[in-house]
């Protein structure tokens, strides 16, 4: 009896009992397109004044594509101190079917909407903002084998025509513009941003702080506006911006970081 | 009694309660690095920190490199512009063998000793690295106009190609992986056993230089140096030789502009890579339209057709302010006799640089 006792003693596993660990959670950033108060939507015409050294004039806009890469997020503490999340590289798009290699394949980039980048593997805690870069950091952007994230030249934010100069597309917006007036013209415009002198960051502080962790939800909500994405003196005359137009490439990054991103809400609650 | 007893359920505890302990795997050995035969009296390069070398990678680039596949029509190459004979140039001013068959805005660059091409790819050095460059030629419509998803689906549905992947690559078939091993493949194309090299490297003997031939090396270092510097014969820097004064051409995204359009400083307007020496002489027509047809008409230019302008590069200026490199006709006989001494043939004639496919393409 003793040494079946003895058995039955040394094989006894320790019971642990599950009590709820609060771990690393996720968020859900929105970048929700608009335009002024207005949704923003694909093939919408809209109405914009310009007004430039040379007068005012009524443009309408139809937009047919906007794409970014966000990269780098990085949460921030109260403390200040950061929590970068590793292989955060998302694309952000709003675009119509777009024709791979000009449609010489039949090949098509289909057309889709993503606004919401779902964060994970933020350590658990409180924070105060959120930093995130617009565009591809040089080590990536100066080697285009390398992946990181959702990161690939295989999605026409790498093409043919950026490959004389080794970069992504950063941002790429593009659509039709119509001069309004008596005869009314159009053209198409072309605006895209690359090159690492284009990598820039972006700091959005919370009204209050957030708490991210396995039993709450989150999310960071942000407007891109982009009715100042379009803000430039003479959109009309500078219908293609791109690798050879670095000024205009300068002012349409800082367009996008200074004027289109903003916040609109930032809340946690528990699960 | 009782003793053994406890002895034995002494071992039944420690076998009931003892925690199977695996015996741990072996590491799998990684593929067999290559490496790159440099020769002695060459300056050191640098390898590619993300690409290191591999025997199973660089044989997968020489099999791309020949494998029209990776074209759209499936019938162009690298090899179909790039002509190992031909010191990897096409020896045209400008190519129409692309699957559009329309002309190219560029002549064909020699490719050999990249793995010293610091300064970039491209005859204006847009490309920062050759697996960065690949991609240009790959998807360009008037070169190989392929789509890189397709490539991945041609290349995953074919008989060889999954294996060799999975053998130089652990993530197997990727367009990215395609522009590695073909980085590797390039890598290993270096160019360094001329006659010249020869005498070089043994001084007199069979491999001397005849006067004529040690006039015209003389001539080279003191006349060209400036630019065709080193055992490489290139500083790999960008230059204006004076061959147009006229920049106002912004086609083609600014490509007739040379290095301006990557760096935006006025004085790069028209400048463009400074090409090696070495094989010049099998690689004809010259410059970065290939606008020269032959050697004697280069160094005409040098001697006596340079344009005056405000970004023609000052190494080409004598001391009277005057552009040009004085020549006489016995100096320029002397230097194309040397020249000759930088025909690599063992470079152009390497089995391991071949077309390793059956079919010829």
């Amino acid at each position: 009896m003793a040494a079946v006792a003895l058995i039955a003693v040394s094989c006894e596993k320790t019971e642990y009992v599950e009590t709820e660990p609060v771990l690393e959670g996720e968020t859900i950033i929105v970048f929700d397109a608009r335009y002024g108060d207005s949704d923003f939507e694909l093939n919408k015409a809209y109405d914009y004044k310009l007004i430039n050294p040379d007068g005012e004039f009524n443009l309408q806009y139809k937009f047919t594509r906007l794409r970014y890469w966000v990269s780098n997020v990085k949460f921030i503490k109260s403390d200040g101190s950061e929590v970068a999340v590793p292989d955060s590289y998302y694309l952000v798009e709003e675009n119509n079917e777009i024709p791979v290699q000009d449609g010489t394949h039949g090949k098509v980039y289909p057309a889709n909407k993503r606004e919401e980048v779902a964060v994970k593997g933020i350590p658990a805690g409180d924070y105060t903002g959120v930093k995130f870069s617009i565009g591809v950091e040089p080590k990536y952007n100066d080697n285009l084998t390398l992946r990181t994230g959702e990161l690939t030249p295989l999605n026409g934010m790498a093409s043919d025509s950026w490959m004389w100069f080794t970069s992504y597309i950063f941002t790429s917006l593009s659509g039709e513009m119509t001069w309004v007036k008596e005869t009314p013209e159009s053209k198409t415009f072309f605006w895209e941003t690359g090159s690492n002198e284009q990598y820039s960051e972006k700091t959005i502080t919370f009204e209050s702080p957030i708490t991210i962790n396995s039993q709450a939800v989150s999310n960071v909500e942000l407007d891109v506006d982009v009715q100042q994405l379009i803000d430039f003196e003479y959109p009309w005359n500078n219908s293609a911006i791109g690798a050879t137009t670095p000024e205009l490439m300068d002012e349409l990054t800082a367009n996008y970081l200074e004027k289109a991103i903003g916040l609109r809400t930032a809340s946690s609650t528990a699960k | 009694m009782y003793p053994i007893v406890g002895a034995l359920l002494a071992m039944l505890v420690a076998q009931g309660c003892r925690k199977e302990t695996p015996m741990p795997e072996p590491e799998p050995s990684g593929p067999e690095p290559y490496t790159l035969a440099i020769p002695s009296h060459f300056p050191p390069s640098e390898p590619a920190a993300d690409n290191p070398l591999t025997v199973r990678g660089v044989e997968l680039g020489r099999k791309l490199f020949y494998e029209g596949l990776l074209s759209a029509n499936g019938n162009v190459s690298c090899a179909t512009c790039h002509r190992q004979e031909l010191a990897f140039s096409d020896g045209v001013a400008i190519a129409t063998h692309g699957v559009s068959g329309r002309p190219l805005e560029r002549h064909v660059p020699v490719l050999f000793n990249l793995a010293w091409a610091s300064s970039g790819l491209f005859w204006d050095g847009g490309s920062k690295n050759l697996e960065s460059q690949a991609f240009g030629p790959l998807t360009h419509a008037d070169e190989m106009g392929m789509d890189l998803g397709l490539l991945e689906t041609r290349l995953r549905e074919s008989a060889d190609y999954p294996k060799l992947f999975s053998d130089a690559f652990s993530d197997g078939i990727t367009a990215a992986n395609v522009a590695k091993a073909l980085a590797q493949f390039q890598r290993t194309l270096v160019s360094g056993n001329s006659r010249y090299d020869r005498y070089t490297l043994d001084g007199a003997g069979p491999s001397a230089l005849n006067e004529t031939e040690l006039h015209g090396l003389s001539l080279v270092r003191q006349k060209c140096g400036g630019c065709h510097s080193g055992e490489l014969f290139t500083d790999n820097s960008f230059h204006n030789n004076g061959i147009d004064d006229d920049f106002s051409d912004d086609s083609h995204e600014w490509i007739h502009r040379g290095r301006y359009r990557i760096t935006f400083d006025p004085m790069d307007l028209g400048a463009f890579k400074t090409p090696s020496l070495r094989n010049v002489m099998v690689s004809a027509p010259y410059m970065h339209d290939g606008r020269f047809a032959t050697i004697e008409g280069v160094l005409d230019h040098y001697a006596s057709g340079i344009k005056d302008s405000e970004v023609t590069d000052r190494l080409l200026y004598q001391r009277d302010g005057k552009p040009g490199i004085p020549m006489s006709g016995d100096e320029k006989e002397a230097i194309i006799a040397f020249l000759h001494t930088l025909t690599d043939e063992a470079f152009l004639g390497d089995r391991d640089f071949a077309n390793p496919n059956n079919t010829k393409k």
